[in-house]
């Protein structure tokens, strides 16, 4: 849409992001003249592997924006997850699909909602099939182990 | 005393007047995931704003210069009200299947609304366009269904399907 829209965005952000302070460490535009393209970093939800890491995403909002989805990813080599591609950082999440979004929704919705998903991973639409097989069979400790793995390790790429 | 009135500046301040229960009907969908972000997105907005610009509804739209009037609001059958700019470019795009942002039931404008009366016809237009994609839509899941069965039958039996879904049939003849 235009740039009042961003503006707003950016207003609501600042203002709200307070609130969830124990979920988004960050959430802020990559350099303050550009509000189409930002950054956040999300904190691993407690009771899931991802638990003291925290994770990056990168947000570019289109000019369709907010007809249109944002287009989110983690970065590349560092998400290992069920609904998420280890090799790019690409999501798979219904809202933000074209098909399934809706303008009403903001920034911050989406940050919390790519939050939840780590919390609760869906193996029916998995980008990662490893993890998604493995949870699958409830290999809790295989699951844990194997997220553990690449977390740990995930410097050397 | 005396007072004498030398000038009068006539000042006014207006808002558009908007329904209380606006905005806060329950929709049929239920408690999904979406129905929850959808909450959060408003629960301390101190004054009303249109969900999509998240501008004030007595201010525009972002591609209007003039409120009131010129960038006028509208109220749909679910009871959500947006500048009837934002919606018109919503529901003009077919990612919006002709759906409210709010509630995703198919957004129609409310009836017996005057504010509504002007923009009947054009959305009524809108609202045949993506009708006519949702059907277009629906039947082809239902030609890559046939499609499908078309082939789990040609597994079954032998027969020939090319890649169009029409069966070829011993004697060379097509049954579409
Ligand atoms: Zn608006
Ligand atoms: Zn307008
Ligand atoms: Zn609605």
């Amino acid at each position: 849409m235009s740039e009042r829209r961003l503006l707003k965005e950016y207003q609501v952000v600042k203002k709200e992001l307070g609130n969830h302070k124990n979920i988004i460490s960050s959430l802020e535009p990559i350099d303050s003249d550009d509000l189409t393209n930002w950054t956040a970093t999300i904190l691993g939800p407690p009771n899931t592997p991802y638990h003291g890491h925290s994770f990056d995403l990168r947000i570019h909002l289109t000019p369709e924006y907010p007809l249109k989805p944002p287009q989110v990813t983690f970065s590349a080599y560092k998400m290992p997850h069920c609904n998420i591609e280890f090799k790019t950082g690409k999501i798979c999440l219904n809202i933000l699909d074209n098909a399934n979004w809706s303008p009403v929704w903001n920034l911050l919705t989406v940050v919390l909602a790519i939050y939840q998903l780590l919390s609760d991973p869906v193996t029916d639409s998995p980008l990662n099939i490893d993890l998604s097989n493995i949870l699958k069979i409830k290999d809790t400790s295989a699951y844990y182990g194997l997220i553990e793995y690449y977390l740990n390790n995930k410097s050397d790429k | 005393m005396k007072v004498e009135v030398k000038k009068v500046h006539c000042v006014f301040s207006w808002s558009w007047h908007i329904p209380k229960n606006a905005g806060t009907i329950e929709s049929g969908l239920g408690e999904d995931a979406i129905g929850d972000i959808h909450g959060m997105v408003h629960e301390d907005d101190e004054e009303d704003v249109c969900g999509i610009c998240r501008a004030s509804f007595n201010r525009t739209c972002p591609n209007c210069k003039f409120p009131g009037d010129g960038c006028p609001l509208v109220i749909g059958e679910c009871q959500h009200n947006f500048h009837v700019h934002c919606i018109y470019e919503w529901l003009d795009t077919s990612t919006s299947r002709g759906l409210c942002p709010m509630c995703r039931q198919l957004f129609q404008l409310k009836k017996g609304v005057s504010i509504n009366d002007s923009h009947i016809e054009r959305f009524r237009e809108l609202a045949i366009k993506r009708q006519q994609e949702q059907n277009e839509f629906e039947s082809n899941l239902d030609d890559d269904a046939a499609i499908a069965r078309a082939i789990a039958e040609q597994e079954d039996t032998g027969r020939n399907v090319d890649n169009q879904g029409d069966i070829i049939m011993d004697q060379d003849l097509v049954v579409r």
